[in-house]
């Protein structure tokens, strides 16, 4: 299963919606990779990874959930942000157009860009 | 003071802080910021950590390699000190009050999105019923930490300041650009786990 199929679900932590190329990050080594408006995807985060929040339009977690401290600090960022989403680093690959509804705890591809080959 | 305590300090301010640049890595254990930044420039030679702009901000941050390194010397540390058995019983005393802090801190935020802006209600409950009793409950554990790590010390201090901030400006509670209330937790709950070499 993967979100090019299927409406992904996790907890929506912090809400708002956001539309944003995706960016899975597997490590504080590959912090250089992400782009302004990207849609941070990783599988925890810690106070290493709050300048990310600053920078991502939303995020997505694998781990933690409505009382965590990542939703805490994308709450303080004002991002959406879905955690808790199970293997969300495998369903989810770097390049696709998502839209991320960190209200509902929903992740799909973006409809306006499915299909289309990213770099 | 071991011959490994500075890098030790040094890779763990860092660690702590997340991203920053060497004035506050030098300032979170009280250290000449000289002699940090000679640490952090053989840190960067060893691929342990990188000093990048990032935001529009310029500082450091650990590589996979220096948190590797970062948890070698906490665990050294630790033995040295015998003070497994105790951060163990902290880290278990620590538990619920994180739970109930973070609690408290999200039903704030939650009430403040659905207000558009940060009112004072409801700070004055939360201060009472959550927030003052941990950071009471959290001086025990502090001294507890003190007795066996003494580079624990300071965390009290910091809630207080930031509760107090907080009677008057709400953001002193969870904002992520001060030493906020949330901050500062999230800070000792990284320590914690850093210290016990637990994974998230």
């Amino acid at each position: 299963m993967d979100v090019s199929k299927n409406v992904l679900t996790g907890t929506g932590a912090s809400p708002g919606i956001a539309c944003g190329t995706a960016r899975t990050v597997q490590s504080i080594d590959q912090f250089s990779d992400l782009r302004p408006g990207e849609v941070l995807v990783c599988r925890t985060t810690d106070p290493a990874w709050t300048p990310l929040f600053a920078v991502a339009s939303a995020v997505i977690t694998e781990t933690g959930g409505m009382l965590s401290h990542a939703a805490i600090v994308a709450r303080e960022y004002g991002i959406p942000a879905v955690l808790g989403l199970n293997h969300a680093l495998t369903r989810i690959t770097t390049g696709t157009s998502l839209v991320v509804d960190g209200t509902h705890g929903t992740v799909r591809e973006n409809p306006a860009t499915a299909g289309a080959t990213s770099s | 003071m071991n011959a490994q305590q500075p890098i030790l300090l040094t890779l763990h301010a860092v660690r702590l802080l997340g991203f920053a640049d060497t004035e506050p890595v030098a300032a979170r254990f009280r250290q000449d910021p000289d002699d940090v930044e000679q640490c952090l420039i053989a840190a960067g030679a060893n691929g342990w950590a990188h000093r990048t702009s990032f935001g529009g901000a310029r500082g450091w941050s650990l590589t996979v390699a220096g948190r590797k390194e970062n948890e070698r010397l906490l665990e050294e540390e630790l033995n040295i000190a015998g003070g497994h058995p105790a951060l163990i019983g902290v880290h278990a005393d620590f538990a619920p009050l994180n739970e109930q802090v973070v609690a408290a801190c999200s039903k704030l935020q939650l009430q403040w999105l659905s207000a558009g802006h940060r009112p004072g209600d409801g700070i004055a409950e939360q201060t009472e019923q959550t927030f003052k009793p941990a950071l009471t409950s959290l001086r025990d554990l502090e001294a507890r930490l003190i007795a066996v790590l003494p580079r624990f010390s300071g965390y009290t201090k910091r809630l207080e300041k930031a509760l107090a901030n907080a009677a008057t400006e709400p953001a002193w509670l969870t904002a992520t650009d001060r030493d906020s209330f949330h901050r500062v937790w999230f800070e000792l709950h990284e320590d914690l786990i850093a210290t016990l070499g637990i994974r998230r």
